[in-house]
Parts: structure tokens; sequence; C-alpha cells
């Protein structure tokens, strides 16, 4: 481990003295003061944090992973064009300890910079409150909504009831005559996602109700429940607002038919516009002791004549503070900085700079949009599915994702808690498996390669 | 094949190497059949024009290239054994050094990886920096070197280790002359301080002066080995030479040597060039500051460093003989190699006194001299305390009283010992 560490040690001195280590952080530490002075999102004092959060930390990822990727490709590479490991190998060393040193120099470099630029950003991030001069209510919304730590719990979709409904609507089909002459498997999808479309649909004059089960909020008489909400309308409404009665609590008290309700069911009036994220708040002991709570939307005809559409329908509570969100969240960009430096360096002891790093950067960017690509192409037709499930299916499962749950602004953006159980699994997959695979092949490569060859 | 326990701190049995095309079919044989083995305690030439197989053969014995055919050992193993590669110096045919590094850097991080404790890669750099001129100058970066100054810094990493093998590929390659000069006195000390050499040069001139043994390779396959000596020596010829002397005695010496019914040529020596420009820098040096690369102590600098205790004992430590294998274990070494090994029990002080009395370049001897412009025997040298060598014996006296030595004395030097 010795020699590793001084092979390390060499390679973050090479980093630093090729500049390019330089460029990066004296480009961030102009950036980062800039940005939160000039960015201020929708004027408010949580438009203000989330935008700058949002870019801040964006910006850090994307340099430190292009710096990572830059870093760990070329240094292996730049030792064998030179021909300086000559000498290091026949140095006493062992081939795994170059390929090791040069994976924890790269890793080190960008954690150590990661390190540094997060607590800029924290430091900067909870000094903008005191700076903004912003009114009282605007700083309680900001710690309530982004000076946290909220879990997010989605409904219970009821897979079941779409499918009894989906067999029932191909049985009545099928009586009538009507089945049209399509496999059976196309023809269920089809319903599938009608019945799926209908489950999430609100007509004018009905309700729709969601079950959220295991929410825990703390017990403090002032903590709240977030209903955190997106829909569209169909028709579109001339104003492009939908007016919502909302009724938030446990909704057994009423189907039972009890005259005394053990927990306060609250009511909430709203008009909103479409396609837009909407929250509001009730106080959060309109949860059941068993962690159950449902909300309720009413589509009043007296002011709305669209049928509403929900895209998204989910409750949050606090259960944490914003430091140690930020630090696991910091964390999340730190597995996502060290897969890149096992996959600059294992791609290098075989490949040369440029193609090194532009793989490496592929692959970066792939997992950037993996989960956009998974979702969008597993629609593809019979033949393009075929071909698909046997090549770019297997690359994409192969390599990280780095977007949707493993994007680390969103959670900051949303004040969503990132649970230390999510961050095991990203270690678990990204690390322990797919990080030592990518490096075990390096080693086994550059330990049999001729560190001299010639080809005539 | 083990060959631990070998005779040998080179060997190689039918070594061979084809490289192939981008088809991966053979094309060039660079190196075939080769039966190369070197003796502990010598510095042994590995002499051939381009494209010979030298350093291919080099780089098969230090892994960098894996042979097609046959077995590499060094010191008794493999080089890839982290054991084995620990007593290897090795200076490649260029400085391949991070030019991002400084010198003191450069040497610090090689000495971190042979593990060398903090106190003693501090005095080793020291020294060795002052070995090889550089003293002044260990805070620069190798990038602003030019091509001789990474040469003693190549050098300098190759001994950072106190290596107990040195393979050197062209070590006075874009060295002044006076560069030139030191790595051979530096070559033949640590020889005499019982080192063995590979030394791989296109110099042929810097061989002769320094080798004990040498190898010429053409096409991939050695076509001769031998003694330097006896492969050079003009037997059925001689060489006297003399003071300055009038007509007359010139007259009767070649009277007397066509009586005796031979011929006889008298001339004026002249100086080897290399002697001449030494002579001039030397003075120079005295008088005129340069930011170039320093004339260094030589070896004495590297081995006679006087730190402040503890690393005074690695010092010591360093300097130490280690134990070579001096048995016979091939029929043909016996045949072929009349220069036996001293078990380093058995010093002998005249011997030591008349080494160190006598002038460095101890192979050009007369007889090799007879087809060149002869040389004054005694020639200033630069690099060489008289002092510090004599510190550096006298502290390693034996029970007797007698110096360690432990290089195998060649032909000539046993027969004046005698």
């Amino acid at each position: 481990m010795r020699n590793s560490w001084v092979i390390a040690k060499n390679t973050i001195a090479q980093a630093v003295r090729m500049k390019v280590a330089a460029a990066v952080i004296l480009l961030l530490l102009v950036l980062l003061p800039t940005m939160a002075w000039m960015l201020t999102g929708d004027g408010t004092l949580l438009g203000r944090l989330q935008s700058f959060s949002s870019y801040s930390i964006s910006l850090v990822g994307f340099l430190l992973s292009v710096l990572t990727i830059a870093v760990s490709c070329y240094s292996l590479h730049s030792d064998l064009r030179t021909r300086t490991i000559d000498l290091v190998v026949t140095k006493p060393i062992v081939r795994y300890q170059i390929v090791l040193g040069k994976f924890l120099g790269a890793a080190g470099l960008n954690l150590f910079l990661l390190a540094g630029f997060s607590c800029m950003i924290y430091g900067l991030t909870t000094a903008t409150p005191r700076f903004s001069k912003a009114p009282e209510d605007q700083i309680a919304r900001a710690r309530t909504e982004f000076f946290t730590a909220r879990r997010v719990v989605a409904p219970q979709m009821s897979e079941e009831e779409i499918s009894r409904r989906v067999e029932e609507r191909i049985e009545t089909l099928r009586k009538n005559r009507q089945l049209p002459d399509l496999p059976m498997s196309e023809i269920r999808a089809t319903l599938w996602e009608q019945e799926r479309i209908a489950q999430k649909s609100v007509e004018v004059a009905a309700v729709k109700e969601w079950d959220f089960q295991t929410v825990f909020p703390p017990k403090d008489p002032n903590s709240v429940l977030f209903v955190r909400y997106k829909f569209q309308a169909t028709p579109e409404p001339p104003n492009q607002e939908v007016y919502g009665q909302w009724r938030v609590g446990d909704f057994r008290q009423f189907r039972t038919g009890l005259r005394e309700y053990k927990t306060p069911v609250y009511g909430v009036e709203r008009s909103e516009s479409v396609r837009t994220l909407h929250t509001f708040t009730v106080p959060a002991d309109a949860t059941a002791a068993d962690g159950a709570v449902t909300v309720g939307f009413f589509n009043s005809p007296e002011r709305n004549f669209s049928t509403v559409i929900f895209d998204q329908m989910e409750v949050l509570y606090q259960v944490g503070g914003f430091g140690v969100n930020f630090f696991r969240v910091v964390l999340l960009m730190a597995i996502r900085l060290v897969f890149l430096a096992a996959l600059g360096v294992s791609l290098s002891t075989w490949l040369s700079f440029p193609v090194a790093a532009l793989f490496s950067l592929m692959v970066f960017f792939a997992g950037l949009i993996n989960g956009f690509i998974l979702e969008s192409i597993e629609g593809l037709g019979a033949v393009l599915g075929l071909v698909y499930r046997f090549t770019i299916r297997w690359f994409l499962y192969a390599i990280p994702r780095f977007d949707g749950p493993y994007s680390p602004t969103d959670y900051l953006v949303s004040g969503e808690v990132l649970s230390w159980a999510f961050l095991g699994k990203a270690v678990l997959i990204t690390l322990a498996v797919q990080m030592v695979l990518l490096l075990a092949i390096g080693i086994w490569i550059f330990s049999r390669r001729e560190i001299a060859k010639i080809t005539v | 094949m083990d060959s631990a326990g070998s005779s040998y701190a080179i060997e190689t049995i039918n070594l061979t190497k084809i490289f192939p095309d981008w088809w991966g079919r053979p094309k060039v044989k660079a190196v075939v059949d080769l039966n190369l083995k070197v003796r502990y305690n010598e510095i042994y030439g590995f002499l051939g024009p381009n494209g010979s197989g030298k350093t291919t053969t080099i780089k098969m014995l230090l892994n960098l290239l894996h042979p097609t055919k046959g077995h590499a050992f060094v010191l008794g193993g493999r080089s890839t054994d982290p054991a084995i590669a620990a007593r290897i110096g090795y200076l490649p045919e260029e400085s391949y050094l991070y030019r991002y590094l400084t010198a003191r850097e450069t040497l610090d991080f090689y000495g971190r990886i042979f593990g060398l404790p903090a106190s003693v890669r501090k005095s080793r750099i020291d020294t060795l920096l002052e070995m090889v001129g550089l003293a002044g100058l260990g805070s620069r970066r190798i990038g602003t070197y030019s091509k001789g100054m990474m040469r003693r810094i190549g050098l300098a990493q190759a001994l950072i280790n106190d290596p107990d093998l040195l393979i050197l590929d062209e070590p006075t390659s874009g060295m002044d002359p006076i560069g030139t000069r030191q790595i051979k006195d530096l070559l033949l000390e640590l020889a005499r301080r019982g080192k063995t050499i590979l030394l791989c040069s296109h110099l042929l001139a810097d061989v002769e002066d320094v080798c004990d043994r040498i190898g010429i390779m053409y096409g991939g396959k050695m076509q001769v080995e031998g003694p330097v000596r006896e492969l050079l020596q003009h037997r059925d010829e001689l060489q006297i030479l003399t003071g300055p002397l009038p007509p007359k005695a010139r007259e009767e010496i070649e009277s007397v040597v066509r009586r005796e019914g031979s011929w006889c040529k008298i001339t004026t020596p002249v100086d080897k060039l290399e002697t001449f420009f030494v002579n001039i820098i030397t003075k120079a040096q005295e008088t005129q500051p340069t930011s170039g690369a320093k004339p260094g102590t030589g070896i004495q600098g590297f081995l006679a460093a006087q730190p402040a205790s503890p690393s005074r004992a690695v010092l010591e430590q360093l300097v130490a003989k280690k134990p070579q294998p001096v048995s016979e274990s091939s029929a043909d070494r016996a045949k072929t190699e009349p220069t036996e090994a001293v078990p380093p029990s058995a010093p002998k002080k005249e011997l030591l006194e008349h080494l160190t009395e006598k002038p460095v370049e101890k192979t050009v001897s007369a007889e090799a001299q007879t087809e060149k412009p002869s040389e004054p025997p005694a020639v200033p040298k630069p690099a060489v305390r008289q002092d510090i060598l004599e510190k550096l014996l006298g502290g390693r006296k034996g029970p007797d009283g007698s110096t360690e030595q432990t290089r195998l004395p060649d032909s000539e030097e046993r027969r004046d010992a005698e």
C-alpha cells in the first residue's frame, strides 16, 4: 500500500502542475461567489437558494467529473508515452500498486477539491438568508422547504385494481366481438396504459383520493405535512388555472362512519396553474398513529370544466436537518467521482488518452441520462427491441446511473432527504461492484502487458 | 528453470525476442538464443551497433518486454520479484524522468518506492546531488534541465538504493567530457565496492576504459565475448615509455632492438582529447562561475558523506560490502574466464595500497595503447580525492589491518600485487 500512496502523490503532483486542475480551481473560485450573488431564481429567498444550490452543485459536479476523467485517463497514458513508467516498473513495485496508485491519486485529488468546494457552497448557501434582507415569511418558508431534509412518500398505486379493470375490459370486448386483430400482449399493454392514466385523472365533479402509508412526521406540534403535486388539464382552462378543493386526513374515519374523529381532517382551497409543481402544508397531526393519511381532491363543477390529470402526487415530512443531508449529497457526488477515476485509470491501461477520455465522457454523459434512455427505449418495436435487448441494454445496465435518484441537486433543491440506505445501495452497486470490476480488469491488463512493446 | 543460487548476476538461457507486425506475424528477430552470463563484481560491456539487440535484452532482463522464448535471470531470480528489483539500479538509454518534478523530488520519489526512511533519503539525495554535480540545482524542475543534466539525475536515481547490480544503457550519452570522466570514475569505484555493472554503450573508448569483459552483439546474436585486455592485446608487440632522451640514446635503443631482430618506432606521446579538455575546464572552474552542472565529488562524495547520526549508520551500511556468491558452477566459466573471484575475507593490504596509488583508468594498459598515441601515465583527475578515498578505505580495516576489498582483481593487478 505504501507504494500505491507514493504513486498517488506523484499523480496528484502531476495533475496540479499540468495546470488543468489549477484552471478548474480558479474557475470555481470565481464562479461560485458570482453565482451566489447573481442568481435570484423567482425573486424569493427560496427561489434564490434553490437556483444557487442547483447550479453550483451541478457546476462543481460537472467540472470535477471532467477533471477526474482528464487526470485518470492522462496520468498512466502519459507515463507510458514518455516511458517514465520504464523506470518505475523496474523498481520494487508490483504493477497493481501502480494502477491502484493512479486511481487513488485521481480520486483523492478530486475528492479533496469536492470537499473544499462543497464547504464553499455550504457556507454561501447558509449565509444567503442573512445577507438577502428577505421578509420573515420568506425566511420561514426557506427554513421549512429548503433548510430541511424531508422524506417523500408516494401514494400506493393499486396495480391489482388496474389489472382487474384491464381483464374486465378485455372480457367485455370479447363478448361484444370488438377485440382488435392485434397480439393479445399489445392489447393488454394499451389497455393498461389507458387505465393507468384513468387512475390519475379526476373528471369534473369527481373526487380522487390518494392513500399514503408509513407517514410518521415528528411529534412536534409545529411540524407540518407537505402535499406536493403537479397536474395538467384537458381541455385547457382559459386562464391556465384549476380550482381545487382539498382534504387531508385519515379518511378511514369517514369510510367506517365514526361519529368522532380521532385525528383532524384539514381542508384547503386553491386555484393554481397547470404544469407547475405546487406545495401546500397542513399540520402534521392529520396523520393517523399508524402512519396512514389520505389526500382528497374534488374537481369542483362550479369553477372547473376540465378533467384534471395528476402527473405527480406525494406527501413530504421532515426527518432531518440540512447539514447532514448536504453531507450525504456530497457523498453521492463523491461516489460518481470515484467511479469515474476507476474508469479512466482502467481504460488508460490499454487505450490511448484520447480514446480513453472519449469513452469515459461517453459513459459519463450516458450515465447522466441513463434512466431516461432505459425508460424511453423499453417501448421499441419487436425487431429493434431484440437488437436493443442484446446490445445497448446491457451496456446501459453495466454503467452507473447519475440521473433521477442519483442526481445530487434534486435533493437539495426540493429539501428531500437522501437516506443512508440509498447511499449504501449506491456505494454497493457503483463502487463495490462496478468500480471494483473495472479496477480488476485494468490491473489484469496492466500486469500482463509489455511495457516497452513495439509493433514493427 | 530455477536459477536461485546462480553464480551469475545476470544469466540468460536461449533468450529470444521476435517483434511481430500489426497482424501478429513474426517480423523482426531482435534477440536470438542469447546465453549471456555476467558474473558478480564485474563490469561487463554490452556492445553492438544500433539494432543489434542490446536494449531489447536489457528490457527483457527487467521485464519491460516478455521473451518470445528462453529465460532471463537477474541476481538469481526474476526482476519482477520486488526483493530482486530492490537490488537493481537501472539507467535507460534516455532519461525517462518526470519533467514536472524537481531533481530532489525525483530522487525522493524513487527513494520512497525503495522504502528508504526519510532521514536516509535526505542524506542520500544530498550526497547524490553533490556527486552528480547538481547540488545547487536540486530545486529546479527536470523539464528545465539539459540532456546531460538529465543523465546525471538519471544516474543518481539508479544509485538511490545502493544497488548490487547496475544496468546502464548509454550512461554517458549527452554528457560533456568531464561528466563522462566522472561517470567512468564512478563505475570503477562502484565495481571496486563489489557492485556488478552491465554497461551498454556505443562509446567504445569508455567501455574499454572501465570494462572487465565485453560482449559484442550483432543481429541479435552474441558475436564475441571475453576479457577486454585479452581481446585487444597485441601479443607480438611491446611499448616502452620513457622520459626525455638525447638523440644518441634513442639511436642506441633502436640499434639494440634491431640487433634482437625486431622493429622499433619512437614517437612523442600526445594527450587524449578528453584529458586535454578536462585539464582546461578544471582550470576554468577555479575562477569562473556557471549556471550549469558543476563538477561533482565523484563516488567518494556519495560513499564518504558523513551525515549526522542516525543516518550515518545507514551510510555505513550503504558502503558495507555485501556477500556475493563466488562459487563456480559451470565448466565453461573456468575455461573462458581466467579471472577468479577472490573471497571477500582475504583482502591484501599491499594490493589495496597499490590500487589507491595507481591511476584510476586502470584498464588502459600499455599493451592496449600500442595502436594509438601514447598517453602520459599521470593524468590529473578533478574528481578523485585521495584524502576521502584513504579515509574511506582506512575506516574499513580488517582484523589484520588490511582494508576490505570486494572487487575481483584483474590479472595485471594480481601481477602488480605479487
